[in-house]
């Protein structure tokens, strides 16, 4: 993966309607359950992730998880591998 | 001679704030560079720290606003770039060569930075071609409708396939596997200019190596019937000069690869009007030596009268005198070097017929796909 | 100086050479037309703006001109271009005027990434402003001619436009675009307000232009804090039922609309995240237009 930015940015709803993945690569916005995005947060940090200190903010991950993150947006079938 | 926007813009491409003595002639500006897709590559030269108090907050917010669509552009190649090796890489062990624009960005050279284009462009080997095309029209990718005369023109003459498109995303990608038409008998050895490949995207793709990615450069723009484009192109080469001519062997390597390949003339062509508009920094030496590449004397007044007038921006603001005709006569001579006589009647004549067509019933009879060319996503309002 | 203290002559002249400037708070236009119609249309829907200053630059260099084609001797038609470029195929004759207004837009939407662009109507009530983003046929442009008419201040009918560092709305106040049978509507309830001639058969049906009121036109530099997105939907046998989206939704709805989220990346991804955080959203089924502006200034949003 050669991208240059290959970090994706998450915004967490601050009513817990859902979560929004930006992912510059795509130039897309990928919405998600909220349950699905607290899967995505979690590889953010081993330890215990704490949700609702990212209501409202955009957190950004960077690209040592990226591979991660894209692997489970493809494994739950809201990405496509493209080829 | 030269139009004060066309020396405005030449500074603003070497990184400068021109001089101007009233704030309208930065409209004047703006408009020319966006005619000649030459904004972003001027925001990109210019915006910078030590320039941000002299530029005027007008042309700033343009600048910006350029910038917006040249970054866009940067992470779309950067996506595309990725699906490209992969797919290649599946069916051949030699990795694919990126030329051109995208080659200038995913090399990241200066003269990528800003630079605009509307296609992808790869080098495959000639053996490669077929399965090329194959594996990409199994992804997605499609070509275009063309009539039987575009479609044998491609595949009898050309030295690419006829364009592809990507069904969804509607990237445009060019394959070659030479980099001048074959039909004009000036197609080079193609293995020439893959010697010293440089790598990119990680190791996993490649691109020319400076020397050879500045000639094909200059080839190309000394082969092209329509200029619209000179000034971005002949500005391109300027970047490119600046930014390898300290290379340890570059020039040797330049001067060379145009000499076995027959390119002197585009070279000298290249050397004397980058710095005739840009004062490019081409040792003495090489300038010299450029200069016995050129054609006799009488032809370069006669290639002086047309390319000191195509080359400048072409915008109605430039005022530059007689360009409808030096545009004709480098139209006429564009379709000459890459055709032999009889097919170039043939080939002139069927796009006339396309010309009388579209005088009669009007510029829409003929623009079926106009809307490509409009931005994605534009709602209509 | 405003464009009505020139004489019509003058600008007639200044419009033929491309000469006059008009400015539009974030963007300035110079337009170019030798038709007399849109010379007149212009003229009268532009009055109360300020005119650019003969040494200051237009960021945009319009014109609505007659194509050539031998064509254009029995069917004429007219094209727009931004200053050497057509992005749009030519048009029949008569619908001249519409086209110079949705190629301003196009300008805006294509070119201008200093702001978030929405397609959507925005207004002002008391110094809260409502984004009413929707697709054609959502009754719109006729509820922003009513509030406009009313005492709100119009920022736009089609455009809203948000700034990326502070979120607040800048208004693009251009004259509001009718169609169909809100035409003599809007005549009917306002009978003062001017309103251009109607062009049939466009794309979207029979349209014509209102002149903005004046009191919006001057404040053309103010900005206005978004308090709520509104999503209307024009309903026969609904007076007035509203639902309230949640942010997910609301973003949705907003990008679904939005001209340049794209383009701007993650620029865009902030400011659009950051209008939903910051407002409220609801969606209004209604046949009542009076109902929906007092729902707005003293519903649930007024506290």
């Amino acid at each position: 993966m050669f991208h240059i930015s290959p970090s994706v940015f998450i915004y967490n709803a601050s009513d817990q309607s859902g979560v929004l993945v930006f992912v510059p690569a795509l130039g897309k916005v990928v919405t998600l359950t909220s349950k699905v995005g607290v899967i995505l947060l979690a590889l953010k940090s081993e330890e215990s992730f704490d949700f609702t200190a990212f209501n409202s903010k955009i957190v950004e991950i960077e690209s040592d998880q990226v591979k991660e993150v894209w692997h489970t947006l493809i494994s739950e079938g809201i990405l496509i591998e493209d080829i | 001679m030269m139009s004060p926007i066309t020396q405005q813009l030449i500074s603003l491409v070497k990184g400068q704030v021109p001089m101007t003595n009233r704030l309208v002639e930065w409209e004047y500006i703006i408009r020319v560079a966006r005619e000649v897709s030459m904004l972003p590559r001027i925001a990109a030269m210019s915006v910078d720290f030590s320039n941000l108090e002299t530029l005027p907050s007008y042309a700033l917010n343009h600048f910006q606003a350029a910038k917006c669509s040249s970054e866009l552009l940067k992470q779309h190649v950067y996506f595309e770039a990725e699906g490209l090796v992969k797919l290649i890489n599946k069916i051949s062990d030699e990795p694919p060569i990126f030329l051109k624009g995208a080659a200038y960005l995913l090399a990241k050279y200066k003269v990528g930075e800003g630079r605009v284009f509307s296609d992808i462009d790869i080098l495959v080997s000639k053996e490669l071609v077929d399965s090329v095309e194959n594996k990409l029209l199994v992804y997605g990718w499609i070509h275009d409708e063309i009539d039987d005369y575009e479609q044998m023109y491609y595949r009898k003459w050309a030295h690419e396939i006829p364009p592809l498109m990507h069904c969804t995303r509607g990237t445009q990608l060019d394959v070659h596997h030479n980099l001048v038409p074959i039909i004009s008998g000036k197609a080079p050895d193609i293995e020439f200019f893959k010697n010293d490949l440089v790598s990119i995207c990680d190791g996993q793709a490649k691109t020319l190596a400076p020397y050879a990615m500045v000639l094909h450069s200059a080839v190309h723009l000394f082969y092209q019937e329509e200029y619209h484009h000179g000034f971005r192109d002949l500005s391109d080469l300027h970047l490119m000069f600046s930014e390898f001519g300290e290379n340890e062997g570059f020039w040797e390597a330049l001067f060379l690869l145009a000499q076995r390949t027959n390119f002197t003339a585009e070279l000298g062509l290249a050397c004397r009007y980058t710095n005739l508009f840009f004062n490019s920094s081409i040792p003495d030496k090489w300038m010299l030596k450029s200069e016995g590449f050129l054609p006799s004397r009488i032809t370069m007044v006669f290639f002086d009268w047309i390319f000191f007038r195509i080359l400048q921006p072409q915008h109605p603001l430039c005022k530059v005198s007689y360009i409808g005709l030096a545009n004709l006569i480098a139209m006429i001579r564009g379709h000459w070097i890459k055709m032999p006589l009889p097919i170039l009647i043939q080939h002139v004549s069927t796009k006339a017929y396309k010309a009388i067509g579209e005088m009669i019933a009007g510029k829409g009879a003929f623009k079926k796909n106009k809307e490509q060319e409009l931005p994605e996503n534009l709602p209509k309002i | 100086m405003q464009l009505k203290e020139l004489e019509y002559g003058d600008l007639s002249e200044k419009m033929h050479k491309g000469n006059i400037g008009i400015d539009l708070g974030v963007a300035s236009f110079r337009v170019k037309s030798k038709l007399p119609d849109v010379q007149k249309v212009f003229y009268e829907l532009y009055s109360d703006y300020s005119i650019v200053g003969q040494d200051d630059p237009t960021d945009f260099q319009v014109s609505i001109q007659q194509s050539f084609s031998l064509r254009r001797w029995f069917k004429p038609q007219i094209s727009f271009s931004l200053d050497q470029y057509t992005p749009f195929l030519p048009l029949p004759r008569s619908q001249a005027y519409p086209l110079l207004e949705w190629g301003m837009n196009w300008c805006m939407a294509a070119h201008q990434h200093n702001f978030l662009l929405i397609h959507g109507a925005i207004l002002e009530k008391n110094d809260e402003a409502f984004i009413f983003p929707a697709p054609p046929g959502s009754g719109k442009s006729t509820l922003c001619a009513y509030l406009a008419n009313s005492g709100w201040r119009l920022l736009s009918d089609e455009m809203t436009v948000i700034n990326l560092e502070t979120g607040l709305a800048h208004p693009f106040v251009r004259p509001i675009c009718l169609k169909n049978n809100s035409i003599d509507l809007v005549k009917e309830w306002f009978p003062d307000v001017v309103v251009s001639n109607i062009a049939k058969d466009t794309s979207k049906g029979t349209v014509a232009h209102v002149k903005p009121p004046e009191s919006s036109v001057l404040d053309l530099y103010k900005t206005a804090k978004v308090r709520a997105i509104v999503l209307p939907h024009f309903t026969l046998d609904k007076k007035l039922d509203i639902y309230t989206l949640n942010k997910i939704q609301a973003y949705e709805s907003l990008s679904s609309n939005a001209f340049n989220e794209g383009m701007l990346g993650l620029q865009g991804f902030r400011a659009m995240t950051r209008l939903i955080e910051q407002t409220d959203t609801v969606e209004i089924f209604y046949n009542d237009l009076n109902s929906v502006m007092e729902f707005l200034t003293e519903g649930v949003f007024a506290q």
